[in-house]
């Protein structure tokens, strides 16, 4: 009886209605749980794990670190969901519903309020700001300074592309690893991209995460700058998806990827997601797209394909690993006349902190021989009616590094991963995921590999004709499916556990003749039909396994 | 004043008379050589060691297996009323890449001093529980962070996420009756009263354990403590 009266005046103080219940138990309770703790049924299945409300720590807030967000924080949070995460955007219920599911999570995390109450932290304090600058040129180059001085680097890579030397060993306070953000990827990022939610990243922290609040150590007008660079560093939506790459016609090849060339050349973004359609299917694909370009001189193709992976892996290499809290004591293994003790203990044990990994690879997949109009083989590596060739390269670590920061800034050395080598690319027939062989008497490939601070660029090099009956043909002119497979290495990527995209097209320019038109017409038609046929495979496919986070496809349907 | 002076009194009498219990804590079983810290991810780190390399600071043993890093408390017997705290401060300095010292004790209330004197970035993720956790970035322009723990908690995590072999602990205290062993394992609680005591030492790995110590007015008494390896 008592229980039932405290629980009903707590539930009349603290604002829960029977609408923030219906909406809890319809929408949250799944992944967050009946009482909030964040194990509902579903909790297993999703990664990063659902918030446990009952800690009251929340990622997001623009509230001092240490301190609980403002309702307002978590309203965003529900209405417009957490990008890469498995919460969705609740928008659509009403702004009614979002209010009443908000004040509903209150209670469940009302031993902090009590305390942050009784400490004078409750209401919380919103983080000062200051109002957002005008940005030029000038502030962008300073935030880069400010980037580099406060060691902003060491977890987001020198470039931001995420490949600091800590960036494989962080952990979340679960001790679960967790990858810092891709700078490049403003997209994706989880708390927003807007310059505002940028400098509320950084000032604030994200609870939780090794993420830190740098609101004591940077001055406001330094962190506008800073805002500003990582700012600069990517658009806040994510690159539209090319139909096709079209490779221009040109009079002489680029011989290095640094070509000027390469500047006019068209930049086609296509997106990647993890290969779910065979065991072990990839749920986290790391790397998440590749762009192209291509150009030809009527004899040879030459493309350019570049890609984000942090991690530089290859062959018999190993890697920091996630510093996850076990129950390493931290004794020496060597030593043996003292280890008696020990042995026991620790007989489970991993010697080192570094893991072997398996190499990075990267492969563009083409019908065989002349690809017929409107046929493409079945996307994951061809079946037995139709082979696919599959243009191959597997990290053997045969590159050389290079030393020292190539754009002059001294310092931050050890930010600088770069690599740069010719690599050799296996010209592969598939008939089906385990029926891969080497292409016989097939053209050569010639590839060339460049690894800069957390990005691939690899430039490959043939005869659009002759060779095996296998070779993919190019002819200038026709569409050519094409398709790209990514494998990160670091992340035990192998197989079929890889990243892969939808089928595009190749088009190579042809100087200009009547014919082209009506080609290049019916061509893009086909090729609207297949996007709109993609996008809708791809909207299935996303609700078929409601588990697995899928911000592309929804890209995709745009 | 009169409270100034009525304090100083208080301070007096019990630094003079009053009881306390010391003792030495001791690792029961072969010293184990711990692993060389590898820091190599970070030059500033690297470079702080031009000999020896530091090494894991799970087990610190001194000369006769003393035990370094055990914090020490009354866990129960005392009267139960409100401790004056201290205005010194209580420190943990980062240098080196690791946390000087690895444990460290702080009263309720009492100002908490983290230290930056390595030229790069530390995070001081504060991983606590009953007290409001942070995650304070350190880069170099902070060299100095004042914070305060408002309760009670035995004992606070704190993490580098930068330099992942980076772990300290905090053990905040209602009262002032606490210590931390030194590498030749001795601790002190001075100014107790007479009664029955429970004394608690807590290890990162080994938990806690506790003995019951009776001390009349002004006595001071040993109680001596060992941890050893917990078979699997
Ligand atoms: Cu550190």
């Amino acid at each position: 009886m008592k229980v039932l009266l405290v629980l009903s005046v707590s539930l009349l103080l603290f604002g829960q209605t029977d609408e923030g219940t219906a909406v809890y138990d319809k929408y949250c309770s799944q992944c967050h749980g009946d009482q909030g703790a964040g194990d509902g049924p579903a909790a297993d299945f999703v990664d990063p794990k659902p918030r446990d409300f009952t800690t009251g720590v929340f990622k997001f807030r623009s509230t001092q670190s240490g301190q609980l967000p403002q309702e307002e924080d978590l309203i965003r949070v529900v209405r417009d969901g957490i990008p890469g995460t498995s919460m969705p955007a609740f928008g659509h219920i009403g702004d009614a519903k979002v209010n009443a599911v908000v004040k509903h999570i209150q209670p469940f995390y009302q031993a902090t309020i009590d305390r942050d109450k009784e400490e004078g932290f409750y209401p919380p304090q919103v983080a000062e700001t200051g109002n957002p600058p005008k940005i030029n040129d000038a502030k962008i180059a300073h935030g880069r300074e400010v980037y580099l001085e406060s060691g902003c680097g060491d977890c987001h890579g020198y470039q931001g592309r995420a490949d600091g030397p800590s960036a494989l060993t962080l952990v979340d306070d679960y001790d679960a690893a967790i990858l810092p953000a891709n700078l490049h990827r403003g997209w994706e990022f989880r708390s927003g991209h807007s310059l505002e939610d940028i400098f509320k990243a950084f000032t604030t922290g994200i609870s939780g995460t090794p993420m830190a609040s740098f609101a004591d150590a940077i001055s406001v007008d330094d962190r506008w700058d800073l805002a500003a660079y990582v700012a600069s560093l990517s658009s806040a939506e994510e690159y539209p998806t090319s139909p096709q790459v079209t490779g221009a016609l040109v009079d002489e090849l680029p011989q290095t990827m640094d070509d000027e060339i390469w500047d006019t050349a068209q930049k086609a973004y296509f997106p990647l997601t993890g290969q779910m359609m065979w065991d072990p299917v990839n749920t986290h694909p790391m790397i998440r797209s590749v762009s192209v370009r291509a150009v030809h001189d009527g004899t040879k193709l030459v493309l350019l394909c570049e890609w984000d992976d942090p991690s530089y892996s290859f062959e018999g290499a190993s890697a920091p690993e996630a510093a996850s809290d076990d129950d390493d004591w931290g004794f020496e293994e060597e030593g043996s006349e003292e280890e008696g003790d020990f042995d026991d203990f620790f007989s489970d044990e991993e010697e080192s902190s570094n893991v072997s990994v398996l190499p990075d690879q990267f492969a563009i997949q083409f019908p065989t021989g002349i690809p017929a109009d409107n046929e493409r083989p079945y996307f994951v590596m061809g079946d037995d009616k139709n082979a696919v060739n599959l243009w191959r390269w597997s990290h053997d670590g045969s590159l050389t590094a290079v030393e020292a920061a190539a754009d002059g800034q001294t310092g931050h050395q050890n930010l600088w991963t770069e690599f740069v080598g010719p690599v050799s690319i296996s010209n592969q027939i598939a008939k089906g995921r385990d029926k891969v062989s080497e292409n016989s008497e097939a053209l050569e490939i010639k590839g060339q590999l460049h690894y800069r601070n957390g990005q691939y660029r690899l430039m490959l090099t043939r005869d659009l004709q002759g060779g095996s009956d296998n070779d993919i043909q190019l002819e200038p002119g026709r569409f050519v499916p094409m398709l790209f497979w990514a494998w990160d290495g670091h992340r035990q990527d192998s197989d079929a556990k890889a990243c892969i995209s939808s089928w595009y097209f190749l088009n190579l320019e042809q100087p200009v003749d009547k014919k082209v038109y009506v080609k290049t017409a019916a061509a893009v038609a086909l090729t609207l039909l297949f996007l709109w046929w993609a996008t809708r495979t791809a909207k299935r496919r996303a609700l078929e396994a409601p588990e697995q986070s899928n911000p592309q496809s929804e890209e995709l349907a745009v | 004043m009169k409270i100034r002076v009525i304090m100083m009194g208080l301070m007096l009498t019990s630094v003079v008379f009053a009881g306390e219990i010391t003792g030495v804590v001791k690792w029961d079983g072969n010293a184990p050589k711990m692993k060389a810290l590898k820091m190599d991810a970070d030059p500033v780190c690297a470079a702080a060691y031009t000999g020896d390399a530091a090494r894991a600071e799970t087990l610190v043993l001194g000369e006769g297996n003393t035990m370094a890093n055990i914090f020490v408390r009354i866990s129960s017997g005392l009267a139960d009323k409100t401790y004056p705290t201290p205005s010194e401060s209580a420190v943990m300095d980062q240098k080196g890449c690791v946390y000087h010292p690895h444990v460290v004790g702080v009263m309720v209330d009492q100002t908490f001093l983290f230290k930056n004197s390595d030229d790069t970035l530390h995070n001081v993720n504060v991983k606590a529980k009953e007290n409001r956790g942070f995650n304070l970035g350190m880069p170099t322009s902070l060299r100095e962070s004042e914070q305060k723990f408002t309760r009670e908690e035995l004992m606070i995590e704190v993490k580098c996420n930068v330099h992942p072999w980076m772990k300290s602990f905090i053990g905040v205290s209602s009262h002032p009756f606490f210590d931390v062993t030194g590498e030749d394992g001795k601790f002190a609680i001075k100014g107790l009263d007479a009664g029955t005591y429970e004394v608690e030492v807590w290890h990162e790995k080994l938990g806690t354990s506790t003995q019951k110590v009776t001390i009349t007015k002004d006595e001071s008494k040993a109680v001596d403590f060992s941890f050893s390896m917990p078979s699997k």
